[in-house]
């Protein structure tokens, strides 16, 4: 009976592969991004910068980092951008049913256990490592998760390849009874540490601001470093003759020809008549 | 030879479900069985089961023993299949009750077998409907 889920065909292959072609197994990605999370006194701030990578190339210079487990509960994802976004939807719809059956609110910590669960089920390959932020009835959480599946609470978090130079800055500003302004120019700060000082991140600053029954989404609140200073004015004009010409064929043009149908023709001449 | 995946794995018998069988898929190969098993597939495979097993242990020493052995017998009287021969059952009311019927997995989200673009229906099955040349008489 076939299955869905993930595919396993190749395992063998490649353990003969590695055994006895001598193959170099190919190195697991760095995470290029920078997310940060705070907790001030009424809720939660999450920020990202916007940059996708494969590889050495910015493959989307403006990507959502953000993503919504419900309605008072976000995400913020490292790692693979596959594995954070279908994780972060399926424990989405996990906590919906959840709560739909159960008849009450979801919790943040029933978001962390669903999470932790499913990323220890498979042993860190799939590459997401997340900072879970929001507020539920008994107040506002923020967790961080590893790709193996352990978990944090801490009051400031930041996870990627830029979360030393995140770090630096809300190890410095951060305090425990900061306002929303505060934490919100806190985290925007840290941001922009990251963007500036680690290759992998770079882009706009997103930001998210949670408190109780209430989100702010600032998509794009920060664009000064993704706007291009030196850039070519378009559409590209080429100066006639700038083409070397190697051959020339000029062909004459056909006379437009009408394909009447036979029947109607002949209608037509007996209507005449 | 990893005997790990060996324990773990269910072991079947090639069931013969349509004519073609061989055609399309080749001769039944218990060489895969042997092979060794990526640590992540067997955790898929055992996953529900081991879960059980530890609740009806925990059930156990919390509640008596007959506790999980009235659940096991609920159990098993779902299992069965209550169709007639021949004919597959959806075995609703297992899925109910080991709670599976409102949970996500990624086996129902990613890679539906039923969406694939690769894998083909039964092209010979089809045929023989279409020109009559079905067994059944």
């Amino acid at each position: 009976m076939q299955k869905g889920g993930f595919n396993f065909d190749l395992y063998q292959r490649n353990v003969e592969l590695i055994e006895k072609n001598n193959y170099k197994v190919p190195k697991t990605t760095k995470t290029g991004t920078t997310i940060v999370g705070v907790v001030f006194s009424d809720g939660v701030v999450l920020g990202a910068d916007t940059r996708a990578t494969s590889g050495p190339i910015v493959a989307d210079p403006n990507c959502e980092k953000i993503h919504r487990i419900s309605d008072y509960i976000w995400c913020a994802g490292a790692g693979t951008a596959a594995d954070t976004e279908n994780t972060t939807g399926m424990i989405s719809l996990q906590l919906e049913l959840l709560s739909l059956s159960t008849g009450r609110s979801p919790r943040v910590r029933t978001a962390l256990t669903l999470l932790k669960n499913f990323l220890f089920r498979y042993h860190g390959y799939i590459s997401a490592a997340l900072v879970l932020g929001g507020v539920d009835f008994t107040g506002p959480h923020l967790h961080m998760i590893h790709p193996h599946g352990s978990t944090s609470t801490l009051p400031y978090i930041s996870m990627g390849s830029g979360s030393l130079a995140a770090m630096a800055v809300l190890e410095t500003g951060y305090n425990s009874k900061m306002g929303e302004e505060d934490a919100k120019s806190l985290v925007h700060q840290a941001i922009l540490s990251g963007i500036l000082n680690d290759l992998g991140s770079g882009g706009n600053v997103d930001l998210c601001v949670i408190k109780h029954k209430s989100m702010e989404f600032f998509r794009n609140i920060d664009t000064t470093n993704s706007k291009r200073k030196f850039r070519k004015k378009l559409p590209y004009m080429f100066k006639s003759g700038s083409t070397k010409i190697l051959e020339k064929q000029i062909k004459e043009k056909m006379e437009k020809m009408e394909i009447v149908n036979e029947k109607e023709s002949q209608i037509e001449e007996l209507e005449e008549l | 030879m990893d005997l790990s995946g060996l324990e773990t794995e269910q072991k079947t018998l090639p069931i013969i479900s349509y004519s073609s069988e061989f055609l399309e898929n080749g001769l039944p190969n218990f060489k895969s069985q042997t092979l060794p098993k990526h640590p992540v597939e067997k955790i898929q495979i055992n996953k529900q089961k081991n879960e059980r097993e530890k609740q009806y242990n925990m059930l156990g020493k919390v509640f008596g023993s007959q506790y999980p052995l009235m659940l096991r017998l609920e159990e098993e009287i779902y299992n069965q299949p209550l169709r007639l021969p021949c004919l597959p059952s959806s075995y609703l009311s297992l899925e109910v009750f080991r709670g599976t019927d409102i949970e996500v997995e990624p086996e129902d989200l990613y890679n539906d077998p039923n969406k694939s673009l690769l894998i083909q229906p039964p092209v010979h099955q089809q045929m023989e409907q279409y020109l009559g040349m079905t067994d059944l008489k």
